[in-house]
């Protein structure tokens, strides 16, 4: 949409306005007061909120290429349009910089993709949200964590606001409302404020995630996962890098995931997180990133025996177990994404389990 | 002497948007007796309460002269994706109304 939109957005053919046209909302000037009318109304999400000024929304605007009229996406489970506008007036909210608004651009667009599969996601029982990896020469200056406390308590704005606007472009403009849209059983904190992190790529033994995706080394990209949280990992004892992998492998193969909910293993990605000092070592073992996912891929299984008869009869149906008895986390080894991030005081890792039907996306930031 | 009343006012932007059916959720009628027409259930793989819940609705369409077509759906992504959407277009194309099921 926005793509095309935007190479004719100074066309003719296609005109545009500088108006804003979204309705004028009076509120006292009162920090207090902006926020519990937030929550009154609901287009708050338990946060505060700062005031979406016209001034604020126009320099958010300005940051883009495109009018305040251009459509970004519709926006799941109510197919809201998510205009330019739209998505700034909610950043502005959320504290968006002007420099990091097209970031919430580019992950609007990314989260919309077919393959991501929003309207599921946005509907489902799950905890499950899109979870925002950004790469490239912005990350630093932008704020986006990617090393001690990246995925929540860096305190970078980056980190702390972009994922937030997401959220509520998603509630406002998508219209997703727990226990009405959305029939989430447990939530989980990227729901609020969102998870945006960056990968530290000067620590990274390995091409970034976004140049593994295609995009070069100086692109701007903004990935999107639908993850259904954090699943944290430690380890002191093990010296093998190998043997290490091969825990976190089986760490990431735990029999209630949702990967052993689909009816293939062919669906969904799972991220991996990695401390620098542990990709170091993995660096090591596996030179090539393509080598350490075909690792991840011999590696991630359970035996079928770990589970009752009855799940069992379901994965030996779905033809989930292998001739060894084994159940596969995965069928594909670029279904193990990973990232090198977080802080250098090694032993942990985490994993950003997969919904199992959705796909993950990047795009390109455009400026 | 009381304290200064105004109350400075902002004015700001209003982030939601207006959903066409805020106003109007019409309840689907068929507008007839149910004889002959084609009723859609969509079933997913995840949805094995849902499934006795169809399993009924058959049972009960049938018996009112309803004709169920009951369409599982496939997964989401991949070729596999772009063939359960090409099935739920075809599926849509067949039966007069659906009920498309959970959000799942």
């Amino acid at each position: 949409m926005l793509s095309a939109r935007t190479r004719n957005s100074f066309s003719s053919s296609a005109p545009s306005t500088d108006a804003l046209l979204s309705a004028r909302l009076d509120v006292p000037d009162d920090a207090g007061a902006l926020y519990a009318r937030s929550l009154e109304e609901g287009w708050g999400d338990g946060l505060p909120v700062l005031p979406p000024t016209e001034d604020a929304v126009r320099a958010l605007v300005a940051a883009t290429p495109y009018a305040p009229d251009d459509l970004i996406c519709i926006l799941p489970p109510r197919m809201g349009n998510a205009t330019v506008e739209k998505a700034a007036v909610n950043a502005a909210m959320a504290g968006v910089e002007p420099d990091a608004f097209p970031l919430v651009i580019a992950a609007l667009e990314a989260i919309t993709m077919p393959e991501f599969n929003l309207s599921a996601l946005a509907a489902t029982t799950s905890s499950v949200f899109p979870m925002i990896i950004v790469n490239g020469p912005s990350r630093h200056r932008l704020g986006i964590d990617c090393s001690h406390g990246c995925m929540g308590g860096g305190g970078g704005r980056g980190s702390m606001t972009i994922g937030r606007a997401v959220a509520l472009a998603l509630r406002n403009v998508g219209g997703q409302r727990v226990g009405e849209t959305s029939k989430s059983v447990f939530g989980q904190p990227a729901r609020a404020g969102g998870l945006c992190f960056a990968e530290w790529e000067e620590e990274s033994p390995w091409p970034s995630l976004a140049v593994q995706r295609g995009f070069a080394t100086d692109d701007e990209v903004v990935t999107v996962h639908g993850g259904k949280g954090t699943h944290a990992m430690a380890d002191i004892h093990v010296d093998d890098a190998r043997e290490l992998l091969e825990l976190v492998a089986k760490s990431m193969a735990f029999p209630l995931g949702n990967k052993f909910l689909t009816p293939t293993a062919d669906t969904g990605e799972v991220v991996l997180a990695i401390n620098p000092v542990w990709a170091q070592r993995f660096g090591v073992a596996f030179p090539d990133v393509d080598d350490l996912r075909s690792f991840l891929l011999g590696t991630a299984w359970q035996p079928i025996e770990l589970w009752p008869q009855g799940n069992r009869e379901i994965l030996e149906r779905q033809g989930r177990v292998d001739d060894r008895g084994r159940v596969h986390l995965c069928a594909r080894p670029e279904q193990f994404v990973t990232v090198v991030c977080g802080g250098r005081g090694s032993l942990h890792a985490v994993a950003l389990p997969s919904w199992g039907e959705s796909a993950i996306q990047s795009v390109a930031v455009a400026r | 002497m009381g304290r200064d009343s105004t109350v400075t006012v902002v004015q700001i932007l209003d982030p939601r948007v207006t959903f066409d059916d805020d106003e109007v959720a019409p309840t689907f009628d068929v507008g007839g007796p149910l004889t002959g027409v084609v009723v859609g259930l969509r079933l997913d793989h995840a949805w094995r309460s849902y499934i006795a819940v169809v399993e009924e609705w058959q049972r009960l369409l049938a018996a009112d002269g309803a004709i169920p077509q009951v369409h599982w759906t496939g997964e989401r992504v991949g070729d596999a994706g772009e063939q359960t959407r090409a099935d739920l277009d075809e599926w849509a194309r067949l039966v007069d109304c659906a009920v498309v099921g959970l959000g799942n």
